[in-house]
């Protein structure tokens, strides 16, 4: 059985008198391509400098690939991390920048190097790079080290398209090579749906959801339907969020079974529709008991 | 981590090599026409205690002759704060300011072991840069030591240990400060702050009492003591040992020269003596050695609390 | 060597991205693009090109695989098995017979 790579278990952390991020309890699974989401100041990037050892918790607690990133720094040797905004020394070339990687790193790999630096002359100057060459070349640097963990946070942030394209073709590319667990920490849903195959959506109050992919986009519906007073409704196992026109009610909800009420059109969620669902401030009560509202729903 | 500190502090260090090769230059110019003055008087004739009759108008010849480049070279005193300055406080505070410790923390050196390799590394050639500039101040002063005595805060404080033990402790102030700080200016500042109030503390309170300093009761018309022992008082002490006022001095003078004899025999009459508290040359070497150590064992605790410090710092 | 085929990913139709590339491979079976014996791209050239999990990749090979009409060659690579044209006479027939309901 082996290891989560990332696990936070009631992890906190307090900045003078306010809370980056509280009540952080998550795992995830070996291999998995992780997307961390949420709203601005949910406590991503609080989040993934915890885990490499940049800040140190509050409360709580937080392993990396089984380590304590405070405690054991030496399992900072198998992770790779990219901060916000890819920082790097700006006065070293390129090749400098390298070589300042391979000196710092027990195992390195140049091979992997060149196919992230095309285009790239290797007497440039980081300072000199685009947004897109510098992602590229921060991935290479976490990338070369064969890590058994990467993290990166908001890497799309300052990419045109096809930067952020390229920079997702070489990260999956490599996964793909050697199975490697990815957490990628981004506010825009679109640029992760892609590649990840779990999700933590991470709030101001904590984690609001996490789970596989496919088993969140299997287990929620939109229901439809004219509206009334909501009863409990065969197949639906909670109401995540209720929104009505006049005349129309439309949820979302978590199944546990599939629902044949023909009272209500069923249809599937798209992730990003989900998470938005799941981050709105004030999530509805679960339908009322039977004896409070009386039932009418079409059977 | 030696090819890592080197490539990010390269400019540093050529600048010191630089500013080494300008002294030694410098040095080396100067130090043909005071060496050709001082043969060429026979100076070495005057030296105290065989002060012959007309060596004082030469010694102050050739002092007024070359006094001002001795004052110049005073300025390597400064060298010690630079290494504070521009090598241990952005060394640290750089980074942070940057960001840059997010990539430089989060790779496969530790970060105690990358402060301390770093530190070491910059620790070795700083020594090495100050030591070189404190050799060629000793033998670029020694006409000047020689005549005044090297334990005087001008000779002092730029010969000797003290210049690399200084320079230490600078480095490793600049390195907290930048940790403390997390900007390079503020960095830069605290350091001095922080490091010229230590010198002049332990220069103002601790250097006089290395060892007990020595008293010399002499008579005001005596010849006063010989140059090269550190002077730290030297005042008029009347017959019951109470120290003479300016006012009481000058009331005595006045009244000798409205009766018309010689000041000094007139004091000496009143039984008044000098008092002079000095420390003697012959303990330069002894004193460097304290100081340097006291500024050695600074140094290390002041690393021993930011390798401390690092661990917790919130970035 | 280019591979046989080349796949696209839209995201914003709705449909699960295994099933895209599920769903392009039989389309270009049923156009006769591909044929049997030609080798599908690897799962690494598909990730590639497309940015997308390779477990997913996986997944859309697998399930071409239980249809019978795909083969994986351990170490080899991915190969048609079966054309559609046998599928698509059978579909043909069934929609002949709802038709006449």
């Amino acid at each position: 059985m082996s290891l989560p790579p990332l696990a936070a278990h009631g992890l906190g952390k307090r900045f003078g008198r306010e809370w980056g991020l509280r009540d952080c309890t998550l795992t995830i699974p070996p291999g998995a391509i992780v997307g961390l989401a949420g709203p601005n100041a949910a406590g991503k990037s609080t989040l993934l400098s915890l885990a490499t050892g940049l800040l140190a918790p509050s409360e709580g607690s937080i392993s990396v690939l089984g380590c304590d990133p405070l405690r054991d720094s030496a399992v900072l040797g198998r992770i790779g991390y990219v901060a916000q905004g890819a920082p790097l020394y700006r006065s070293f070339s390129v090749a400098e920048t390298i070589e300042f990687a391979r000196r710092t790193n027990p195992r390195w790999d140049d091979a992997i190097v060149p196919e992230f630096l095309t285009r790239i002359a290797s007497q440039t100057k980081v300072g000199a790079l685009s947004a897109g060459e510098r992602a590229r070349l921060a991935l290479a640097l976490v990338l070369g080290k064969r890590p058994e963990l990467v993290l990166l946070d908001e890497p799309f942030v300052g990419l045109d398209p096809l930067a952020g394209r390229e920079f997702l073709q070489l990260l999956m590319d490599r996964v793909a090579e050697t199975p490697t667990a990815v957490v990628i920490a981004s506010h825009v849903i679109a640029d992760i749906e892609r590649v990840c195959d779990h999700i933590v959506l991470l709030t101001r109050g904590g984690v609001r959801l996490q789970g596989d992919v496919e088993e969140l986009l299997g287990s929620h519906r939109i229901l439809t339907g004219p509206r009334r007073p909501l009863g409990s409704i065969r197949g639906v196992r909670e109401i995540v969020r209720e929104r009505h026109s006049d005349r129309q009610l439309t949820l979302l909800v978590v199944t546990d079974r599939p629902i044949v009420d023909r009272s209500w059109t069923v249809e599937p969620v798209g992730l990003e529709e989900l998470l938005l669902a799941y981050m709105a401030p004030e999530r509805p009560l679960t339908p009322p008991t039977p004896e409070r509202l009386p039932l009418q729903w079409h059977g | 981590m030696a090819w890592v500190t080197w490539r990010q502090h390269r400019a540093q260090l050529v600048a010191a090599a630089g500013l080494l090769l300008l002294l030694g230059l410098a040095a080396l110019g100067t130090d043909i026409p005071i060496r050709s003055a001082y043969r060429g008087n026979a100076l070495s004739n005057c030296l105290p205690p065989n002060a012959r009759s007309g060596c004082d108008i030469i010694v102050r010849h050739f002092e007024s002759q070359f006094g001002s480049w001795a004052d110049a070279v005073r300025v390597v005193a400064v060298l010690p704060a630079l290494a504070g300055l521009f090598v241990g406080a952005p060394l640290l505070a750089r980074e942070l300011e940057h960001g840059t410790h997010r990539v430089a923390w989060t790779q496969g050196v530790t970060r105690r072991r990358w402060l301390l390799s770093k530190t070491a590394l910059l620790a070795a050639a700083t020594v090495a840069t100050t030591a070189t500039a404190s050799a060629i101040v000793m033998w670029w002063r020694s006409p000047f030591d020689t005549l005044e005595g090297r334990i005087n805060p001008s000779g002092f404080d730029i010969e000797g240990l003290v210049v690399p033990a200084y320079a230490l402790f600078a480095l490793a102030l600049g390195v907290l400060a930048g940790l403390v700080f997390r900007r390079t200016v503020a960095a830069m500042t605290a350091t001095l702050v922080a490091f010229a109030a230590t010198r002049l503390l332990v220069l103002t309170f601790l250097r006089p009492h290395f060892l007990s300093p020595l008293h010399w009761s002499i008579l005001p018309t005596d010849p006063g003591p010989p140059a090269g022992d550190w002077i730290l008082s030297d005042t008029l002490v009347d017959a019951g040992g109470r120290q003479i006022t300016t006012g009481r001095e000058d009331l005595a003078v006045q009244h000798a020269q409205l009766a018309g004899i010689d000041p000094h025999t007139y004091i000496d009459t009143l039984g008044w003596k000098r008092l002079v508290t000095y420390q003697p040359a012959g303990r330069f070497w002894t004193f460097q050695l304290i100081e340097a150590g006291l500024f050695v064992a600074l140094a290390v605790a002041v690393v021993l609390v930011t390798l401390w410090l690092i661990r917790r710092t919130p970035t | 060597m280019r591979p046989v085929i080349e796949f696209h990913l839209d995201q914003s139709s709705g449909v699960a991205t295994y099933l895209q590339i599920v769903q392009q491979v039989k389309e270009a079976l049923r156009l006769g693009t591909i044929d049997v014996g030609d080798q599908l791209p690897t799962v690494r050239e598909v990730v590639a090109d497309l940015a997308i999990n390779p477990n997913t990749v996986a997944k859309a090979y697998r399930e071409l695989e239980h249809g019978g009409l795909v083969v994986a060659r351990k170490g080899r690579g991915t190969f048609v098995a079966h054309t559609l044209a046998s599928a698509s006479v059978q579909h043909h027939d069934e929609l002949r017979a709802q038709l006449e309901e």
